[in-house]
This record gives structure tokens, sequence and C-alpha cells, in this order.
């Protein structure tokens, strides 16, 4: 079901966060991060699945109890298989990203985004985080945020999570990465456009 | 009087009312007298004041209050003697007056205090006096009464010994002098207080022996003293202090006197001193009544030397060459087979002690720890801990001493380690194992080669299976993985499988070799445990593949390394196939099987265990996952990896796709059908291989093979039409209403299917597909279009579909407005 959070007026912080594969690929979340994502900053998590382990429901639960989850294909519990949120003026779709194919291929999930008919498109799956302002909104990728090992790609994968502030019409993008043991933010900022005209 | 019982409460009340009236009023008539100066008087009534004190009737702590108030009274008298001697009177014709007392307490008492008047006065030697006075108090044998008298001559004589340096040597002795009376004083009330125990009735006993204890100090006082003689040097203390003592500790055979005068000497005597005794006092440990707490002691002897040791290097060299440690633990193994009713606790206490002994004295000797751990085993297996409550929490707390003292990798060199933790109950067994795989985690060790990880599987058994450690018993109140429910098992398992990450050896075999001593452990722990760590085990097997595929041999097994990528893949093989097998491990077992496949594939090059891969894979999916659910995403797994692996030739690539569009075509609902079938379409065009190897194909390319799939998903589209078509002929209209379509699903009407082709046959006129460009796309659109706009057999198009075909056609308006480009070129060409 559709979920409003957030008036359109006030500010609202989302954790955007997936593929954690712990304890699958990972021992831990980097403690770096553990630092960061301490409770009380965050009013909602978006998370696009493969934690892998039910502890970790728990540890997103303790950050703040407005969780949402979809189904990774690695996960030992059964999620939705996707799910759209409705945060301030944005419709937010949330999908793990192993159902599209080619995976991570950027206008199989342009598709997907014209088929739930959302304003940000949230997926996983290829443990490279990518953000691309399209036609529909923006489509976010998520990386590992544990930089777990993938087939997907022999690159050494980089920890990563978003964060979502959502301020009405406006979206600003955090982007948090660990490179050598430093956690690095880079940023993008997103105005939503006018709804398209009807056809 | 021995033996005699005390009166009631409330009848020692009125016996001690009565002497303190007593007391008060002679002291009231001694005060009168020595205002105004008649001695005679005040030595009648100074004796009837000390007559009080010769009552049997007061339990020692009453009499303790009658003998405060004399003594109050006797400070005062002493002073007035002192000043008899400036009216002409000498001390010995004082002294020799004294004595006319008719009753032996108040004569004693009365010597006393003009004797240390008199060594004063140094009229007399001091060696003398003592030795007479100390002598002379031999004649009162009453426990209690003789008891305080020593205590008030030990009291008065401190000031006057002929001590090393002080007033009264030479001729008033030497400090042996001063020893020999404080000796002598010392085992006299020692034999007193503990016949004190016998006074009384049996029925209070314990009452009356916590009043005992309260009056340890008063006994004590003679090795305060003694410690506190300036002449007092080590060959005087080791040849004649401390055997006298030990040899009255030891044969008094009293509890409570051997556990407070063992400290006391610990306490009062300098550490030096005890360094040089440590053989006595160890041995006299042994000899000590079964009552007593042997362990305290050791452990405050061994705490007291640990922090000496502390403040000064040189002490720690000389423990070492007295072998001090190896003393301590067999003077404990002597200890516990010399008191076989010792609580298990306690035994235990004394370890730590000596735990904490070596880990301050010699923190760089590991074997040390290891030795305690073995000692503390043998003294505990042969008896248990039978579930004592005290003893495991001891336990615990010796257990825990190393993991926090050491590094992990050191503390996984103890080996009597497992041995020890094999005595807790399972329960706390495996506290202590979770505890150790938080240390592991937290502190970021790495285990690096095979011993240490078979020892660490030592150290966490409990976690891992339910077999007994070699070497213990079955460990009492064993639970097994029956008693645990499912969240149970999760969460001890989920840390098991997060310490396989700690595997990492240098060398690649070796790490493979860690992977396989890993597995054989975790297979003993039973499938509910391995659906819960072979995930993860199998990680670390592709992990290792990548490592040698990066490796310089490129995967291949080189002299020397036992391993390829080939030898893993193998392995990770079985490691899938097991993990299918195990209760709900099915799906978990085709994706890491999928993973291999992709692996095999792209990483290692090998056509045919890629191929392996995919078939145990598909045979799962055929056979093991039932749910509709399910079985889509599982689909859409295999077809998204497969689409990613270029190391097929055509005849293995067709077989595998084949099978593909077989299972996409027979999915239950049409819309799953159709979107896996769209996906089965974009196998046949590949993108390139992320690698450059030598063993990968060319991306497979074939637009014809597209659009025959694409034409595939077109068909679903019209059966579903027709689907909808028959159901509405039916009571319930499919695919009526707006409500039928919840929103995070996607919609049920058959346009939406249509519409969702259409948005394929787009994309790959983005792609610039051959075969399938504007005209085909206009065609297909078309037919689309008439599709939405025609009355369905549902009724109208629902909303969600409406929104779906808006964006799409808003997506062709927009990429026809795009800056001029190809792409642009050909939607242009679109006609909405």
């Amino acid at each position: 079901a559709q979920v409003q959070r957030g008036s359109s007026a006030s500010m609202v912080l989302i954790l955007c966060i997936g593929d954690l594969h712990i304890p699958h690929r990972c021992p831990d979340l980097p403690p770096q991060f553990k630092e960061l994502l301490k409770p009380g900053k965050i009013q909602s998590i978006l998370c696009t699945g493969n934690l892998c382990s039910r502890t970790v429901i728990e540890y997103l639960r303790s950050i703040t109890t407005d969780v949402t989850m979809v189904q990774g294909d690695f996960d030992e519990f059964t999620s939705p298989e996707r799910s759209i949120v409705n945060i301030g003026d944005y419709k937010i779709g949330l999908i793990h990203g192993h159902q599209v194919s080619p995976f991570g291929d950027p206008a199989a999930l342009a598709r997907l985004h014209r088929q739930l008919g959302v304003d940000i498109l949230v997926t996983g799956h290829t443990h490279e985080h990518k953000i691309l302002k399209t036609e529909d909104g923006l489509q976010i990728t998520l990386g590992s945020a544990t930089g777990a090992y993938s087939t997907l790609s022999s690159k050494e994968a980089v920890p990563s999570f978003v964060l979502l502030d959502i301020d009405g019409a406006k979206a600003t993008v955090y982007i948090y990465q660990l490179k050598d043991g430093k956690v690095k933010v880079d940023r993008i900022d997103h105005m939503k456009q006018a709804p398209a005209p009807a056809a | 009087m021995e033996g005699s019982a005390f009166g009631s409460e409330a009848e020692q009340e009125r016996i001690l009312g009565d002497a303190k009236l007593a007391i008060k009023r002679a002291a009231y008539s001694l005060h009168k007298s020595m205002e105004e100066d008649n001695l005679r008087e005040a030595l009648r009534f100074s004796a009837a004041m000390l007559g009080e004190l010769r009552t049997s009737q007061l339990s020692p702590h009453k009499y303790y209050e009658l003998y405060m108030l004399v003594f109050d009274m006797l400070v005062q008298l002493e002073s007035f003697f002192g000043d008899e001697r400036g009216k002409g009177r000498s001390y010995s014709e004082l002294y020799e007056l004294v004595q006319h007392a008719g009753n032996v307490l108040p004569r004693l008492y009365l010597m006393v205090a003009v004797g240390s008047l008199y060594i004063k006065s140094k009229e007399a030697a001091a060696k003398d006096i003592l030795k007479d006075l100390v002598e002379l108090c031999k004649g009162v044998q009453h426990p209690t009464r003789g008891l305080f008298l020593r205590a008030y001559l030990c009291q008065r004589s401190r000031t006057v010994l002929p001590d090393t340096g002080s007033a009264y040597e030479g001729p008033g002795g030497t400090v042996t002098d001063a020893l020999d009376f404080l000796l002598s004083n010392f085992v006299e009330m020692n034999k007193l207080w503990v016949r004190m125990q016998h006074q009384g009735s049996v029925r209070d006993k314990e009452k009356r022996e916590k009043e005992r204890q309260q009056l340890a100090d008063l006994v004590g006082k003679n090795l305060t003293y003694i410690s506190q003689l300036d002449g007092l040097g080590y060959e005087l203390y080791a040849g004649q202090v401390l055997p006298r003592v030990m040899e009255q500790v030891v044969s008094c055979r009293d509890d409570i006197a051997q556990q407070y005068l063992f400290q006391a000497v610990i306490q009062v005597f300098p550490d030096s001193f005890h360094l040089g005794t440590l053989d006595t006092l160890l041995g006299a440990l042994a000899e000590m009544q079964p009552g007593v707490k042997v362990h305290t002691v050791v452990a405050s002897l061994m705490d007291r030397l640990a922090r000496y040791a502390a403040a000064d290097p040189a002490v720690m060299v000389q423990l070492l060459d007295m072998r001090a440690f190896e003393r301590f633990r067999d003077a404990i193994a002597r200890i516990i087979s010399a008191q076989p009713t010792m609580p298990a606790a306690d035994a235990i206490e004394m370890y730590v002690a000596l735990m904490n002994f070596t880990g301050n004295v010699h923190p760089n000797i590991v074997e040390n720890v290891n030795q305690v751990l073995a000692a503390a085993h043998g003294a505990l297996a042969p008896r248990g801990l039978a579930g004592d409550a005290r003893a495991e929490r001891a336990l615990v707390v010796l257990l825990t001493l190393p993991i926090t003292k050491y590094d992990v990798v050191t503390g996984l060199g103890l080996t009597e380690y497992p041995l020890l933790m094999g005595l807790l109950r399972q329960r706390t067994h495996k506290e202590l194992a979770t505890r150790i795989v938080h240390t592991v985690l937290d502190t970021g060790t790495k285990i690096t080669s095979v011993d240490k990880a078979a020892m660490l599987f030592r150290f966490i058994q409990p976690l891992v299976h339910d077999e007994p450690i070699a070497g213990n018993e079955v460990s009492a109140g064993a639970i097994s993985i029956d008693d645990l429910d499912d969240e149970d098992v999760a969460g001890e398992q989920v840390l098991v499988a997060r310490l396989l990450h700690t595997l990492a050896a240098d060398q690649a075999d070796v790490q493979f070799q860690l992977l396989v001593t890993a597995q054989a452990q975790l297979v003993l722990g039973g499938p509910r445990r391995l659906r819960h760590t072979l995930p993860a085990l199998g990680f670390c097997g592709l992990r290792l593949v990548r490592r040698l595929a990066m490796a310089p041999a490129g995967g291949k097994a080189t002299e020397g390394e036992g391993v390829s990528c080939e030898s893993v893949l193998q392995w990770l093989l079985g490691v899938g196939l097991a993990l299918a097998e195990v209760p709900e491990g099915t799906g978990l077992g085709l994706r890491l099987l999928l993973a291999g496949a992709h692996a095999a594939s792209e990483e290692a090059q090998l056509e045919l265990l890629a191929y392996e891969f995919f078939e145990q894979a598909l045979l799962l999916y055929e056979e093991g996952v039932a749910d509709q659910r399910h079985r889509v995403t599982a689909l859409h797994s295999i077809i998204g990896t497969l689409h990613g692996c270029h190391v097929f030739g055509p005849d293995n690539w067709d077989a595998l796709v084949q099978n593909c569009g077989g299972y996409a075509s027979r999915l239950l609902k049409r819309l799953d059908q159709c979107q896996a079938v769209c996906s089965c379409a974009r196998l046949s065009w590949q993108e390139a291989a992320s690698s450059t190897a030598p063993g990968l194909q060319p991306p497979v390319r074939d637009a014809s093979k597209v659009l025959k799939g694409l034409g595939r998903a077109l068909k679903i589209a019209a059966a579903a039409k027709q689907q909808a078509a028959a159901a509405a002929r039916g009571v319930v209209p499919y695919g009526a209403g707006t409500t039928v379509a919840a929103a995070t699903a996607p919609s049920t009407s058959y346009v939406w299917l249509y519409v969702e082709v259409l948005n394929q046959y787009l994309a790959y006129l983005t792609l610039g597909l051959e075969g399938c460009g504007p005209a085909v796309v206009q065609h297909v659109l078309d037919l689309v279009a008439a599709e939405v706009a025609a009355p369905g057999p549902g009724g109208p198009m629902d909303a969600e579909t409406a929104r779906f075909w808006g964006a799409t056609l808003q997506h062709i308006r927009l990429q026809a407005a795009a800056p001029a480009g190809d792409v642009q070129a050909r939607f242009a060409l679109i006609k909405l």
C-alpha cells in the first residue's frame, strides 16, 4: 500500500540503504557508517533488500522504527517485491533490481520507473552507486552499504549509502562513500518537475 | 568456669548494669582518694574497681564494655602513680606495694600499670619487668579475663620495649627481648582467644563466634607491634618471628584464628620478607583447617607480591628467579588435594589470583596462562562443577581474563582453554563462546593459519555443533539444537557466519584449507545451522576464486600452490548443492549456484563448469521451487545471470536460453509470462563482457531472435485479452474497476501487457536494433493504441494502466523532442 510520510512543508531525512549482505558476504557495517547512523537524525529508512539476516532488520529498526523494505534475492526472510512511499511532494518507488534484465541497465530501470509512475526510483543489486537525472525523474541505484563482494563487478566495491533530504518539491541527495577509511560525501540537488500533461 | 552458659540477654544486661554501677562508685571514691593524695585508699578502691572485671557471667561483647569503663579510670590512675615518684617513693616500692592486692586479677592490672612506669624510670631493666609480667599473667587462664588483661599489658608495654635505638635498649635488653615478650604474649593471647569458643552454650555458638571474631585485633596488635620494631630485620623475622607465629597458627587448629592470623601476617609484614619466606607460608597454608578460606589468603599473598613487583623491576626478576609462579601453582594444587571438601568456586578463585599474578608479573610468558588453565582443568575435571552457579561464575571470570589480557590470536595458542571451557554448562559455555566471537570481530582479528582456525572452532564449539569436546566427558546439562527455536539458531549462526569472514590467509592454498577446515566443522552442526552458515562459506569461496583469477597465474594451479579456480569452484558447487538440501535452503542454494556460474564464466572462463552450475540451478528451479512468487523471481535471477555470461559456445548457450524460454512461458500468470519472455528476448542481445579474457566469446547479438521473442510476448498479451473476454462472460468481471490494482502491484489488465511490450520495442528503438526501426515500432504502437482505445471485455481501462500508457507516450514525445541525434531522429518518425 502507498504510505504518506512527512507533510510537504516539513523537511524529512531519509536513509536509502541496501545490499548489506550480512553475514553472507560481510561481517558487519563499517564502523564509520555505524557512527553516522545513530538514532535520532533519520526519520525513515528505505531499504532495497539483501540485508540478508533478520538481525540486520533489528539494527535498521534501532535507527528509526519507520523502515520500508523490499525483497532482495539473498534475503532470508520475506518482504514485498516492490513498494511505493510518498514523502513530501515525492512518490518514491523501491525495488531491489534483480528483477530487471540486464541488471542495472538504465533503460530497463527507466521502463520500471514509468511502470511504477514514481518521481524517484531507488534500486540496488549492482553494488555500484549511480544517480541519474532522467526524463522520468531521479534514478538512484544504491551501492552496497558494506562494500560487499559482487559477482557483477570485479572492482572492489566501495561501501556507500544515500541520505535523501526532502523539503516539499526540493530533494537533496547526499551520497556517503567510504574510501580509504574516510567518509566522503557528495551532493546532488533536484527539483521536482511540473507534472507531465495528460496524454 | 569454662563451658558454662551465659545468662539470658536480660540477665546479662542486669549483671552489666550492676557491675557498671559498682565500678562508678569505686571510681568516685578512687577519684576522691587521689585528690586527697591518699595512696593506700587509692589502691584499695582501684582494687575494688578492678575486681568487677573478675566476672565470668558476661559474654565477651559485654565484658568489653566493662573493660573500656575501667580502662578510662586506669589512665587517670597511671598518671597518679606517675606523680608518686616526685614524692620520694620509688617505683620498685610501688611495684611491691600493688602486689598486696588481695585478688590476682586486680593485682596484675595494677602491676602492669606500675610496671611500665617502672621501666620508664629505668630503675629496673625493661626485659626483667616485661618477662615478669608476661609470666605472671599466666595466672589468669579464664579466656575473656586473660585476653583483656594481656591486651592491657600489650598496650601499656608498647612504648617501653627495648627495641633497637630505643631508650630502653642496652642494660634494659635488646630487640630479642622485645620480640620474646611480644611473641610470648601473642602465643598466650591466641590460646585464650581460641579457647573462648568453648564458653557459653552450644545453642548460640554462631553469635559467640561472631563476637570472638570481633576480638581478633586484640591478638593481632602483638603482630603489628612486632612489625613496627626498628630492630626487626629479615634474619630475625625469618629465623625467630615467622617460625614461632606459624607454629602457633598451625597448632591452634582453629578456623577463625588461622584465617585471621594468616591474613595479618601477610598484611603487617613487609613484602620483601614474604619473598624470602614464601615456602614457609605456602607450606603452612596446606596445613590449615578445612574451614579456613585458604583461597583468599593465597590470593591476597599473590596480589600483594604482584603489586610489589609492579613497583620495582628488580622484584620482578627476583620472582622469576625464585620461580614464584611455579611455587604458587604447586602450592595451590597441594591445597586443593589437602582439602577435598573445598568448594570449586574457592579453588577457581585461587587460579584467578594466579592468572592475575602471572599476568602482572610475567605478562610476556603466555605459556604460564596455559599452565594456569591446565592446572585448573586438572583440579576441576575430576569433580566437575555439577551446576554450581558460584563456581560457574568464577570459571567465567577465569576464562575471561586471557581474552581481555591478550589479543585473540595469542589467546588461540592456549591449547588448554577449550578443555576448561568444556566444564561450563552449555548455556554458560555458549555465552563465553559468543563473547569470544565478538572479541574476534570487534578487534578485526584475521585468522591466518589452519591451526588457528581449528583452535578457534574448538573455542566456540557449542555455537558450531553439539559434539562433546575431545578430552572431556559430555558436559552437564547439554542442550542440543533440538531444544532451540529457529530464532535462537539464527542468532547464533549469524555470528558464526560473520566469523567466517575473518579467515584470511596470505596464501591462496592455505585460504582454501581454511575454508575446508571450517566446512568440516560446520557440517557437524546439522542442516538447521548450515542454512545460515553455508551462504557465507560459499561467498568466502567466491572471493577466493576472484583472488586466484586476478593472480598472475590467472587462476590456474601453479607449482606448489595446489589450488586453482577450478578446484575452488568444484568445491563451491558442492557447497551450493548442500545448501539447497537444507530446510528452506533451496532459494539461497539456487542463488549461490548462480553466483558460482557467473564466476565460472566471467572470472575463470570454465565453460563446462559454468554450464554445470546453470544445469544444477535449473534443476533446482524445476524441482525445488514451488511457490509461484519465488518461481518468478528465481527465473529473473537465472535470466539476469545468464545475460551476463560470455563463456558459452553457441550450442550450450542455445540450450540454456531455450530452457529459460520454456520456463518463462510456463509461468502461471500472463503478466509474469510476458515479462519473463521479454527478459529472455533480451538474452539474444548481450552487452560486451567486462573482461577481455581469451576464454570469452563475443557478446551474442541476434536481432531476429530478439524480435521473435517480442512477438511471443505480444501473443501472450493477446492470450490475456482472450482470457479476460472469457472471464467477462462469467460472473466476475475481469479487471473491472480500479480497486483491483493495488498501487504496489502491477495492473492485472491485459492492456498493461500490451503497453509493457511496447516499452520493450521502444528500448530496442533506442538501441538501434536491426529490424526494429520506426516502421516496426509504429506498427506495434498502432496495435497497442487500438487496444487502449477499444472498450475491452472487462470494461474501461484501469487508472494504473492509463497512467502507464500516458507515461509511455510522454517518453516518445520527449525522445522526439530531444536535441538532434540518431535516437531522436528515429523517435521523431513515430506518429502518435
